[in-house]
């Protein structure tokens, strides 16, 4: 199993940490991971994007060519990254910021209403996190329980606050879609 | 043994201080940055008595790290690939004298390029100098060579070079990683030996000495080429050369495609040196029919059959290397590759790109190639103290002025008019000499502008500021100070109190360099107080006017982008009245804050919420005044 997977936005919206979270989730079930960022520290402001690659085995090469599964956060990013899903792929996007134009019938697309439902629960900057619940829901390729205690982890003890902001995210994110 | 999940340059940091490098020095560069920092956590957390930290430039870094090689303490010197550059002078040197301990030169390329002025590659400065490379093609192996570079120096005494380039040097992966790492005395010496003497005519060598010095070089060189052996994977007619990144993606299409039989892979963990012999000698693994070898032993070594030596040209139709960025390896085996077309001349070798080499070679067929529409610009961070800065020397010196800028955030300012030309680290102090000058010359009147960032002032901004003051030259500089290194970053700078450690650290005031030298015209303001800077902008103007000597004005205000600088930052939200924004895009097009937007819908300049951090700095750029504090 090699699964591989692009996560794309502007910068600030939280597209590294989420690529991060799947990342440590995966490698919690003990799967090869390979995390790779669009950019360097020098651009700042521009779009952002990260691919991370989940495996059984070894992996090569960590740039993602063809995804599994895209994941995008603005307009720009859903028209660049659309031909790269390979056919019976997922797209899952924010529908608040994204309107679906494209049309490819050979993959499953998931409009989720991200940003929306997160300024209801904190605010719209976390939209992410909605995304990264829907995602784990959709995909069965992390297990919820591990992508929680990811951010348990890699959020710092002293801003607990802001861990409980974002299991609740997820949670809702993972609840917006049946099994 | 544990395994963390680590990016390439992590790795490199581990990699060093498990092979006992005790010493690391550099400057910071994107994609190199994050090696220091890391090495000193490390280090912190595990009590290791070393020393690791920045230098003020990276001639400075790499001469005081191979100090440290010479006075028998293992050392690494890390900078990015245009770094390089300004250390070349010992760089060059140090492969003549050679290594007591060993020492490793870390130069990350960024072909793309994503973050530099050039897509140099490292290799070729390296081939050059006349210093082996490690070229690592995974995080994996950033670990690995790291440590593998340490013991190639100590076997014969030379410096070498391990080069990783950003996709290994920002990418992440699981590593493998002892979790103690062995504590050693460290054991300096220098002059205090007993063969001293003997390595005087080394240490301090007269160009005869340094010709014979040449020679125990080439005799080395020739040694390591001797060794150097690539690994090979597959079993086909054309013969493909790779080293790096570009390997692992060869290594993948080529299982993607099935193209087993057809493609005999050679990796090289050391492009250089090379020499036509090893091509000679390239041996397959123990059976010949066997088509694949498994994923699992691409890290390991394969086993060295030399039994059956292939007369190349017989077995291969075709030999091609395939590397990045520069054709290393092709030059020194003399095969196909960049030279005669087959790859791409420049940019980087994306995976799709090299899926384009092997259609160029015929072993694919034409497949779909992805458009990529433009990218939103980069632009500097809401609330950034640079851009109100040189906004209002704008303000004073209008669009006619010529802005000689920088390496640094600040090259950003291109986006709204006050930056003209940008060549490399500390250039802009020159320019805005040679610009004064050569109009002078012309007897014309031009007003000169330069713009620079703290640490580079510090890095190479001072002795061009230097000349100028000697020779006279009239023109303004302007130096951003924010008190970090943010655009590769935050790494700190020397106008720090406290090392990573806590211990202190005596800071360099920029005030005392611009005095010391003689520049008669010295001011400091925050950028936020803008009347009073737009008052300093002036007086700077009418006194280049009537002195004909150069200005320095320092504009001093916190990176919004570090803890510190958001957390003291003024609170002044701002809203934009419908009723007064005419539409005119002044703000969008002269200010170009992210944080304003422009509505298509009303046709109306609006605060995006989520990005402004309420710096109430747009207040004064209105032309129709509709911007104002809530």
């Amino acid at each position: 199993m090699e699964k591989r997977i692009i996560i794309a936005g502007s910068g600030g919206q939280g597209i590294l940490f989420l690529g991060k979270v799947i990342a440590h989730a995966a490698m919690k079930q003990n799967k090869e991971v390979t995390w790779f960022p669009s950019y360097g520290a020098e651009i700042r402001g521009g779009t952002a994007n990260c691919m991370v690659v989940v495996s059984d085995e070894l992996i090569g090469s960590p740039i993602v060519k063809i995804a599994d599964y895209l994941i995008v956060l603005n307009q720009a990013s859903y028209n660049k990254f659309m031909s790269r899903v390979t056919p019976n792929g997922y797209l899952i996007y924010d529908a608040s910021l994204i309107k679906n134009s494209h049309g490819r019938t050979d993959i499953n697309i998931y409009p989720v209403e991200a940003s929306k439902e997160a300024s209801l629960i904190a605010n719209p900057k976390l939209a992410n996190m909605i995304l990264l619940g829907s995602f784990i829901k959709l995909s069965k390729l992390i297990e919820i329980d591990k992508a929680i205690e990811t951010i348990e982890e890699i959020i710092p003890a002293k801003r607990k606050e802001m861990i409980e902001i974002n299991k609740k995210l997820i949670l809702r994110g993972f609840s917006l879609f049946e099994n | 043994m544990s395994k963390l999940y680590l990016s390439g340059n992590e790795a490199i940091a581990y990699g060093l201080i498990h092979a006992g490098v005790r010493f690391i020095t550099g400057y910071p560069g994107t994609p190199s940055s994050e090696i220091i920092p890391t090495a000193q956590k490390i280090i912190k957390d595990q009590e290791i008595k070393a020393y690791v930290d920045w230098a003020i430039n990276e001639k400075v870094a790499y001469e005081v790290a191979y100090g440290a090689c010479l006075a028998n303490i293992k050392s690494a010197v890390t900078m990015k690939q245009v770094g390089l550059n300004v250390a070349m002078d010992p760089f060059m040197n140090s492969a003549y004298v050679g290594t007591v301990a060993g020492f490793v030169v870390i130069s990350v390329d960024d072909p793309g390029p994503h973050s530099s002025q050039t897509e140099q590659d490292s290799r070729f400065m390296a081939m050059t100098a006349k210093i082996p490379i490690l070229d690592p093609s995974t995080v994996e192996e950033a670990f690995e060579f790291s440590k593998k570079a340490i013991q190639l120096s100590e076997k014969y005494g030379i410096p070498v070079m391990l080069r990783s380039t950003t996709r290994i040097s920002h990418g992440r992966a699981l590593v493998e990683v002892d979790d103690q790492i062995i504590k050693q005395e460290l054991n300096p010496y220098f002059k205090t030996s007993k063969e001293w003497t003997k390595q005087l005519s080394r240490f301090a060598a007269t160009p005869k000495q340094r010709l014979e010095l040449h020679k125990i070089l080439n005799r080395k060189i020739g040694e390591i080429t001797k060794e150097n052996i690539p690994r090979l994977f597959f079993n086909g007619n054309i013969l493909i050369l790779s080293s790096g990144a570009v390997f692992s993606y060869l290594y993948e299409l080529i299982e993607e495609h099935s193209l087993q039989d057809k493609v005999t892979l050679a990796k090289f963990d050391m492009p250089y040196p090379l020499s036509r012999d090893t091509l000679m000698s390239l041996t397959l693994p123990q059976n010949t029919t066997l088509s694949v070898i498994p994923r699992d032993s691409m890290s390991r070594e394969i086993s060295q059959n030399k039994e059956k030596i292939l007369n190349i040209n017989k077995t291969f139709s075709r030999i091609v290397s395939i590397e990045e960025t520069y054709p290393v390896i092709e030059l020194q085996l003399n095969t196909e590759g960049r030279r005669n077309g087959i790859v791409p001349k420049e940019g980087e070798l994306l995976p799709e790109v090299c899926e384009e080499i092997l259609e160029n070679l015929k072993l694919i067929k034409k497949r779909k190639i992805f458009t990529i529409p433009p990218l939103k610009r980069p632009s500097l961070c809401p609330g950034c103290g640079h851009r109100i800065a040189l906004y209002e020397v704008k303000k004073v010196f209008g669009k006619k002025a010529i802005y000689a800028g920088d390496i640094g955030c600040y090259t950003l300012a291109l986006n709204f008019n006050v930056t003209d030309i940008v060549l490399n680290m500390g250039a802009s102090v020159s320019l805005g000499f040679a610009f004064s000058k050569t109009f002078e010359l012309g007897n014309k009147n031009q007003d000169i502008v330069s713009i620079i960032g703290d640490s580079t002032f510090f890095h190479t901004g001072i002795p061009p500021l230097i000349d100028a003051v000697h020779y006279q030259v009239p023109f303004l500089l302007i130096i951003l100070d924010n008190q970090t290194v943010a655009m590769t970053g935050n790494q700190k700078t020397l106008s720090t109190s406290k090392n990573f450690l806590g211990e202190c650290l005596k800071p360099i005031v920029i005030e005392d360099i611009v005095r010391s030298i003689g520049i008669n015209f010295l001011e400091v303001t925050d950028p936020y107080d803008y009347e009073k800077s737009l008052t300093i902008i002036k007086e700077a103007k009418k006194f280049l006017k009537e002195r004909k000597e150069p200005a320095v004005v320092i504009f001093r205000h916190l990176c919004i982008n570090t803890q510190e600088g958001l957390k003291s930052n003024p609170k002044k939200s701002v809203k934009i009245s419908e009723e007064l924004c005419k539409g005119c895009k002044f703000c969008i097009n002269e200010f170009e804050c992210p944080a304003i937007v422009f509505d298509e819908g009303t046709s109306k300049a609006m605060i995006d919420k989520t990005l402004c951090i309420s710096c109430g700095c747009c207040i004064y750029i209105c032309p129709t005044k509709a911007i104002n504090l809530i």
